[in-house]
């Protein structure tokens, strides 16, 4: 699977939040999306999945313009994992995750669909939950439910946004080395915005940083986990360590307002 | 969670034990639509016979199976089944089969309106429907205003025809703005609500006291009106839209997990949105033409659904439609037993219908399924 983002430009309305975003990303890979709040991370997955329509520029998908692809060939081809969920009129967690086989699926639910929930479930340690509500369940729970929701699409690429943000640290490590896992194993592309610059570091193939709307620097974790560019576009002063062969952010402060 | 889901039997984790807990909670599902379509049969027997003529629930029974298999009775020789027969058909059934129809409708609208608009509080009348309806109808009652010469329809044929505009104007809204939020649609639905209400009570002031009578009389939901002859208008736009509707159960299902992931798996939102916000419209309006505002039925039936068979599209749609009518045949045949004259089913649905849903939403079981809130402490405890 390849994603080529040609140039694409994005405006909510008069406000423009996306400016001549340019990537090539070819799968299997693990790739992930920095940059501090407002940034426009979660326009640019929207932007790749249809969800949103870019302004200008083209987003490509095994070079055919996402534009003209159905948006149900989408679901095939693309998994979407969101930063929450809506609960106003919750679903059982298998119900939750069974609605990741719609683009498959006919009215009823067949056994095989039954089948790829439940590995799912289980590969995310949940499989107990599956009869219970989704307002059960904690935020983190929400989180890995949402997760084998976006998994059980069986997509060639798979966006999350945020999908750890949730969880304790332990659990943050186990499902992004689990992502990683996948890519290798299902040959997918993984597409990740985190604000865990570390574990980003840890498990990423490939990191885009994004500042002010446009990619300010794309590339290994080495390349992009400087000291200056966290400071330039996270505006916090650190210290990058090597550790295991990658790079580990020792923060020590904000840097004052208005000093670059 | 619903109380279905509670208690699931134990199953080996295994693919085998996975499958088999969910049919059998699927299974418990059906096997809940199949009481209430048991219940609703029940009620419809019992209520053709509440008539002011001394009838037992197996008289009712038998003067319908008799109809239908063509058996008739003589006036002279049996008097009691001759005039059986008649008070069912000609008198209680219309109006019970019209309750069964109208129920279903209004429940299966609000159901699927709800979950459209991403809003518990929404029901069938949110985007306005009712206030152009009873404009429509106090336009022939006041001031003699009709499309065309209808006769006795007219004031049904402008009930029916202004209760659409207010879903029109906002459809024309979502193509003007390129697309409308659930919430902008519900306040732009209150303020067109407001705005016929004002030309209505513009109306009402300035009529007589009769004319006043008859307009405000219009507004209470009543199944009085219903009969042989208009039943089948009301039959065949609920059939049709119902039937719509359950075919887009699992699209609502999308829609309920938010726009953003209906659309990652492949669902057109606003396609969808606006498909079953027309269909929606058309039946409530057709119900509406014929029986004013039943209030209520649009909101609990598909709540009380929900507290029992949890959220899931494919089963609230149908139980709705099955609840609906059981409410409201239950409604009209408490109207019926209490009042001497005729108390229209609107007035019992108000009484009959808040207590319920107060014990729904306040119950443990309400709470559970999603009115849930964070229990904040109070001070000192």
């Amino acid at each position: 699977m390849r994603i080529k983002i040609n140039d694409i430009d994005f405006a909510y309305g008069s406000v423009p939040v996306l400016h001549g975003i340019t990537a090539d990303l070819t799968g299997p890979k693990f790739v992930s999306i920095l940059g501090p709040n407002g940034v426009g991370k979660s326009t640019l997955i929207h932007c790749i999945n249809k969800i949103l329509s870019p302004t200008s520029g083209a987003v490509m998908l095994n070079d055919r313009n996402v534009s003209d692809i159905s948006i149900k060939d989408m679901a095939k081809l693309v998994g979407y994992v969101p930063y929450s969920a809506n609960d106003t009129f919750p679903l059982s967690v298998v119900d939750t995750v069974l609605m990741g086989r719609h683009p498959y699926s006919k009215w009823g639910t067949l056994d095989k669909d039954l089948d790829i929930v439940h590995d799912t479930l289980k590969m995310l340690g949940i499989s107990h939950l599956a009869m219970r509500s989704f307002n059960e369940l904690s935020a983190g729970q929400h989180q890995k439910v949402m997760l084998a929701r976006g998994l059980v699409q069986e997509p060639e690429v798979l966006l999350l946004d945020e999908p750890t943000s949730n969880l304790d640290v332990r659990h943050q490590l186990d499902v992004t080395k689990m992502l990683k896992r996948l890519t290798e194993e299902k040959d997918i592309l993984v597409i990740m915005i985190s604000h865990d610059i570390n574990i980003a570091a840890k498990y990423s193939d490939q990191i885009i940083m994004l500042h002010g709307g446009s990619i300010y620097a794309v590339g290994t974790p080495d390349e992009v986990i400087t000291e200056e560019n966290l400071k330039v576009v996270y505006q916090v002063d650190c210290k990058v360590i090597e550790d295991e062969g990658r790079p580990h952010v020792i923060l020590r402060d904000a840097v004052p307002m208005g000093e670059d | 969670m619903s109380i279905l889901g509670r208690h699931p039997i134990p199953q080996p984790d295994t693919d085998e034990g996975f499958r088999t807990e969910y049919k059998n909670y699927v299974w418990r599902k059906v096997m809940f639509i199949a009481f209430l379509a048991a219940a609703m049969f029940i009620l419809l027997g019992y209520s053709v016979t509440v008539s002011g003529r001394d009838m037992t629930f197996w008289d009712g029974i038998m003067a319908i199976v008799d109809h239908i298999m063509g058996v008739s009775y003589d006036r002279v020789e049996e008097p009691v089944k001759f005039w059986n027969d008649y008070i069912v058909w000609n008198s209680t059934m219309p109006r019970v089969l019209g309750a069964i129809v109208c129920g279903a409708g209004l429940a299966v609208c609000g159901a699927a309106m709800q979950v459209v608009l991403n809003n518990p509080l929404a029901e069938p009348y949110t985007l306005g429907v009712s206030s152009g309806a009873v404009f429509g109808a106090c336009l022939a009652i006041i001031l003699g205003f009709t499309f065309g010469n209808i006769g006795t329809y007219g004031i049904i044929g402008n009930a029916f025809i202004f209760s659409l505009v207010p879903c029109a104007i906002i459809i024309v809204l979502v193509g003007v703005m390129k697309g409308l939020s659930p919430v902008t649609m519900i306040l732009a639905g209150t303020a067109i609500s407001y705005f016929f209400s004002g030309l209505t009570t513009l109306m009402m002031v300035r009529t007589d006291d009769e004319t006043l009578t008859s307009s405000f009389r219009w507004q209470i939901g009543s199944l009085a009106g219903i009969g042989w002859d208009n039943i089948w208008i009301i039959f065949a736009g609920t059939v049709a839209c119902t039937a719509i509707l359950m075919m887009t159960a699992k699209y609502l299902n999308a829609l309920a997990l938010g726009d953003k992931s209906a659309t990652s798996l492949g669902v057109d939102v606003n396609r969808v949105r606006y498909t079953i916000l027309i269909v929606s419209s058309l039946m409530v309006a057709v119900i509406l033409s014929f029986t004013g505002i039943i209030g209520f039925i649009g909101l609990l039936a598909p709540h009380m659904v929900r507290t029992i068979l949890g959220a899931d599209n494919r089963y609230v749609i149908p139980a709705s439609m099955l609840l609906g009518p059981v409410i409201l045949l239950f409604a009209d045949t408490v109207s019926r037993l209490l009042a001497e004259v005729d108390l229209p089913v609107g007035i019992v649905m108000m009484f009959v219908g808040s207590p319920i849903f107060l014990y729904i939403l306040l119950g443990r079981r309400g709470r559970r399924a999603m009115y849930r809130c964070p229990r904040i402490p109070s001070p000192g405890a």
